[in-house]
């Protein structure tokens, strides 16, 4: 779980920390405000989990390394450098400095012309053992086969979050006696929305299944294949509620019906009131108001809205509030409002102005 | 033109006269009297234009336990629109048996709900008022130009000569 993320003159932001929920965080803010880069950033950090996993005994040096790449992998900047990663205007020291649950701290720096990171805090960093999950923007249900080998050996225009979605959806499943009793439940709920189940059989090969027949998954709707996708992370047990780390998930709403948000954010908060952490971020009023409705304080629910915008001198701020009708910078109800706007204006001319 | 309604007060600051017109107290001007007909809250009368407005106010800090159950239920079930286009329709028949439809007219509501529901809830409204989107070569008018729905902000930030605001919130200096 990640408690706490400060970045430093990093890609769009001057000097931006904020404090995630252990629960729920939902990130929103308009497009060029660096929604998407935070989540990768937070991913980023939380690279060191898998990396002690494979290899406790890591060195400094290679770590460095490692997380260099990922951050490349992650924000494939120009030239592959890591240094163009850095806030654009100004040649000062960048910083990205990550705070995860049982205080464990890392802390990376670079500059302009600086070729790997370098470390300036890992305390207990090799303690943080959870795995964080990164859901992109796109399904990949409709691509993954043969996708993983070709992006090993090609330069592909996806980020690594696509290659790392593909080997977890890969995995192979948790039995059934070992998943959380809520992740079967979700599980349920996910085949109920779609009518049937998407069926893995290796090497990217997916199917979806009814009672009555199999289909190719091509043949399903985007937004089912994106449900697909939360249901089969936890059948592998890539999202266990109480164990893995954070879910980190890019507009969940994309391709997906705004009827299916209810259940989706049904789904989402009930794994959090079992220890699963969420960050995503939306353009949806939908999804952000079904959090405003369906959370429950009495079942210990916790959400945090995050606001990125603009100020005036056009740095990026953020305002992190716990209600919803407190975000003071809203660029989803601002959006409303300049319909109702242009509906006065074309309606109604100078009238009551 | 100050009215008011519950906790709710607009100034329509260029309006020539202005009525609640939902008055049922025989001892108030402007009683209306049939109690069966559905009414807007007010009929504002500009130069050139009538505005019918409703408000509804779920946010009313004083507001009901049943009064809110109601409204809510009638938001779930999409029933909430039925109700403003009936309160549209009867005042509209109201005021034609008084003589006083020769303007533009103009459907306003004032409903305190969050600004992602105001634009359904307008377009709702709208369709559930004559000709309902349709053309009639035949029809020399049309009975309403506007039918929109506002929030306290919205209505502020479009209608800067028509303030209104929750007396509930106003000190003694505002209320002045």
């Amino acid at each position: 779980m990640i408690k706490h993320l400060e970045l430093k003159n990093f890609t769009v932001f001057r000097d931006l920390a904020l404090d995630f929920s252990p629960k729920i965080n939902v990130i929103i803010g308009e497009n060029g405000t660096g929604k998407t880069h935070i989540l990768k950033a937070a991913y980023g950090l939380c690279a060191g989990a898998p990396l002690y996993k494979n290899n406790p005994d890591i060195s400094s040096d290679d770590l460095k390394e490692k997380l260099t790449a990922k951050l490349l992998r992650l924000f494939m900047p120009m030239d592959e450098k890591i240094g163009k990663i850095t806030s654009r205007e100004r040649g000062e020291q960048t910083s990205m400095l990550a705070t995860f649950g049982q205080d464990e701290k890392i802390e990376a720096t670079f500059f302009k012309n600086s070729k790997l990171i370098d470390i300036q805090d890992e305390t207990n960093y090799k303690k943080n053992l959870s795995e964080a999950v990164f859901i992109p923007t796109k399904e990949v249900l409709s691509f993954m086969k043969g996708f993983n080998s070709l992006y090993d050996k090609y330069e592909l225009s996806f980020d690594q979050t696509y290659q790392d979605i593909c080997l977890l959806l890969d995995l192979p499943e948790v039995r059934s006696d070992k998943l959380h009793e809520k992740s079967k439940w979700a599980m349920e709920e996910i085949e109920k929305i779609c009518g049937g189940r998407f069926i893995f059989y290796g090497g990217g090969k997916v199917t979806f299944k009814t009672d009555t027949s199999e289909y190719s998954a091509n043949a399903m709707a985007e937004g089912f294949r994106k449900a697909g996708m939360l249901s089969r992370l936890l059948e592998t047990g890539a999202i266990q509620p109480g164990v893995s780390g954070s879910l980190f998930w890019d507009e969940p709403e994309s391709n997906m019906n705004p009827k299916l948000m209810k259940q989706l954010v049904e789904i989402l908060l009930e794994l959090s009131r079992n220890g699963q952490q969420v960050v995503l971020t939306t353009h949806d009023y939908v999804l952000l108001k079904w959090f405003d409705l369906l959370m429950d304080i009495d079942k210990g629910d916790h959400v945090i809205f995050h606001s990125l915008y603009r100020d005036e001198e056009r740095d990026i701020k953020i305002n992190s509030v716990e209600d919803y009708r407190q975000i003071s910078e809203n660029a989803i109800a601002d959006s409303f409002n300049d319909l109702t706007k242009e509906q006065v204006s074309k309606k109604m001319g100078a009238l009551g102005k | 033109m100050r009215l008011v309604e519950r906790d709710i007060e607009i100034n329509f600051s260029d309006a020539t006269e202005g009525i609640v017109f939902d008055q049922m107290d025989f001892n108030q001007p402007h009683y209306h009297g049939i109690g069966e007909m559905h009414r807007v809250d007010f009929v504002v009368e500009l130069e050139n234009e009538i505005i019918f407005v409703e408000i509804k106010d779920p946010e009313n800090p004083n507001a009901k336990q049943r009064g809110l159950e109601k409204f809510y239920r009638k938001l779930e079930q999409g029933t909430l629109s039925d109700s403003f286009a009936s309160k549209f329709i009867d005042s509209f028949f109201y005021r034609w048996a008084e003589d006083r439809l020769s303007k533009t007219i103009y459907y306003l509501s004032l409903v305190t709900l969050d600004d992602g529901l105001l634009p359904n809830l307008s377009d709702e409204i709208t369709q559930k008022l004559s000709p309902a989107g349709k053309i009639s070569n035949r029809w020399q008018r049309h009975p309403v130009k506007n039918c929109q729905v506002f929030n306290i902000k919205t209505w502020n930030d479009n209608f800067p000569k028509w303030p209104a605001k929750r007396l509930s919130e106003c000190t003694q200096e505002d209320l002045n």
